[in-house]
């Protein structure tokens, strides 16, 4: 069989109307079962309807070659024909550029404190976190976040942006997307902690940096905090704690008071949800945990795309075919009125 | 104050509803006409809705479910005001008018809730680019869903009796034109806002032009169901039943696009 003839059998509509059908099939099941995406079944009938394509536009071209280029009174047609090669190559464009991005680049996820940094992926530059903040409105709603994000390649700080959704940072082909945000569940910034004792003669509120010791007024005192469990659990044959899910559910954390010999105190967990109950024996001194304020994180979607010129051409030739098709010949037609 | 404007915008498609099905029943020229008014009443006491609606919350009212679908209706109201001028068809008029009252029952039953305040991700242009195009585009499909129900009962019934409503329809060859037309007006505007709008705002928003979420996959099918049409039609030459079959699949397929990410969830589920 000839080359051509070939082709023609390839375009021929019923092969593109079996196409539609199975690829609509499939995606129907995949509405509810997005596994079909994945499936070898799926990936064949997707590479057969760009073979599909590709055997049309070959077609149409050698069948329209001479048309196309000489000015006759159908207009109109014209516009269509070359309308339809215009918009098939767009689709062509848009599947190979998403099987470029399936096939070479990746996504990654970051959930990153002020200060943190993270290693990009096949770059020799790292992510940091230079802040991260919250806008809420009047109504105290959550208005949107943002993150300022700075490259970082041998301690040179290459570009700094402040990102939010909808507004990426974009360097050397690596998409940084504002992703999410969320409670350390298991660091805070620090606690306030209600001391008291009437054998001592103390009633006092201080706030307590996390994981560092403050000394308590002239007493020779010094408090602690430490451990924080975002939602506290305690495994009852080992007495080990956890956090049972990256939530704030029932945090609590771990304070610690010593006289200026360095004697213990106290030593025992809070919760802020049960603000008088502890698990200190006999204390000489009561301790709550009044407040804490949570060590943000912001969540950072990390991805390489290579496969984005590709869409982009995809989608500019597709809607200038459409434009062609369906609006050309109007076009034309009030231009020869005129 | 916008949902009162709503109320009087109900009245006035339930108003035009009876007018339209006594039309139906009793072939009066004036109550057709009277139906008309009350549409173009309902249609702008709708548009003042809208209006005062997007000043209230500072965006154009197209975040949440019943704002959709309020927006759908305005959409397939300002196509029954065109239909008055170019399908000139009482009847087609007549069938549409219920469906778009229909629209705003459903519409009825939703949440009203002003959002103020939108989540970040919605906060972007292409909200107004993607969403009111994807509703022009449905609004379109409607129409041409409704010609082609009406193709098939013309086309089923050889020789209807003389003042019954299928002797009062356009000729089949008509009906089977207006679907074309319809689908020729919302494909394209389908395409570009539905998919091609939507996948750059998802770009920008989520890093991926593409997600396979439910709502982008049968919005797919739409796509294909209406690219089969149209290829059928223009190279095949296809018309009559299989064409407007193919039409009513598009549409109910539209239908299960708006609904899936209630039922499934997804990327899209903002305003459920």
């Amino acid at each position: 069989m000839k080359p051509w003839n070939i082709f023609v059998k390839l375009s021929d509509l019923r092969v593109s109307i079996v196409l539609f059908a199975l690829i609509g099939v499939l995606s129907l099941v995949g509405v509810v079962n997005p596994g079909v995406f994945d499936s070898p079944v799926f990936a064949v009938c997707l590479y057969l309807f760009i073979l599909n394509l590709v055997a049309c536009i070959i077609v149409r071209i050698g069948r329209n070659f001479h048309s196309l280029r000489t000015i006759g009174p159908d207009a109109a047609g014209r516009a269509r024909a070359l309308g339809s090669i215009v918009l098939h190559t767009g689709v062509i464009f848009l599947f190979a550029g998403g099987v470029a991005s399936q096939k070479m680049g990746y996504i990654r996820y970051g959930s990153l404190g002020i200060g943190a940094t993270m290693p990009v992926q096949d770059r020799d530059f790292l992510l940091r976190v230079d802040d991260f903040s919250i806008d809420n409105n009047s109504k105290g709603e959550i208005k949107d976040y943002f993150s300022t994000l700075s490259i970082v390649r041998d301690s040179v700080v290459l570009v700094t942006k402040k990102i939010q959704v909808n507004d990426p940072l974009i360097f050397e082909g690596i998409h940084f997307y504002q992703s999410s945000y969320g409670k350390d569940p298991y660091v805070i910034q620090d606690a306030v902690l209600h001391i008291s004792s009437d054998l001592m003669a103390i009633d006092t509120m201080v706030s307590v940096p996390y994981d560092d010791t403050i000394a308590l007024g002239k007493r020779g005192m010094f408090v602690c905090v430490h451990d924080f469990f975002g939602d506290f659990v305690i495994d009852m044959k080992t007495r080990e704690p956890s956090s049972r899910s990256e939530t704030h559910n029932n945090p609590a954390l771990k304070a610690s008071l010593f006289d200026s010999f360095g004697s213990v105190l106290f030593d025992s967990w809070l919760f802020a949800l049960h603000k008088g109950f502890h698990m200190q024996e006999n204390p000489v001194v009561s301790i709550e945990l009044t407040s804490y304020t949570p060590q943000l994180f912001t969540g950072i979607q990390i991805r390489k795309n290579p496969g984005v010129p590709l869409v982009w051409a995809g989608i500019g030739l597709a809607s200038l075919g459409l434009v062609l098709i369906f609006y050309g010949p109007l076009l034309l037609r009030k231009k020869k009125r005129e | 104050m916008d949902i009162q404007l709503f109320w009087i915008s109900f009245a006035a498609y339930f108003t035009a509803t009876i007018f339209h099905v006594l039309f139906l029943g009793l072939n009066r020229t004036r109550l057709g006409h009277v139906a008309a008014v009350f549409m173009v009443a309902g249609l702008a006491a709708q548009t003042a809705a809208l209006i005062v609606r997007s000043v209230h919350t500072g965006h154009v009212p197209l975040t949440n479910m019943y704002e959709y679908i309020t927006m759908l209706a305005w959409f397939a109201g300002a196509a029954y005001i065109v239909s008055i001028f170019s399908i000139q068809s009482k009847i087609v008029q007549a069938i549409t008018g219920p469906v778009i009252f229909m629209l705003y029952v459903s519409a009825s039953l939703l949440p009203k809730k002003a959002e103020q305040q939108l989540v970040p991700a919605l906060q972007s242009y292409w909200l107004q680019i993607h969403v009111s195009m994807a509703a022009a585009s449905e609004a379109v499909f409607l129409v041409a869903f409704v010609s082609s129900l009406l193709y098939l009962i013309k086309a089923g019934v050889q020789q209807p009796n003389p003042g019954n409503f299928i002797s009062r329809l356009p000729e089949a060859e008509r009906l089977d034109q207006i679907t074309y037309g319809a689908i020729v007006i919302g494909y394209p505007l389908f395409t570009l806002g539905a998919l091609f709008a939507g996948a750059i705002w998802a770009y920008r928003a989520w890093g991926n032009f593409w997600s396979w979420d439910p709502k982008e996959t049968s919005s797919l099918i739409v796509w294909i169901i209406y690219s089969v049409y149209l290829h059928v039609r223009l190279i095949k030459g296809w018309r009559g039943r299989a064409t407007a079959f193919l039409s009513i699949a598009g549409f109910l397929m539209a239908l299960f696009t708006f609904f899936s990410n209630m039922i499934l969830g997804g990327l899209h589920s903002y305003g459920n």
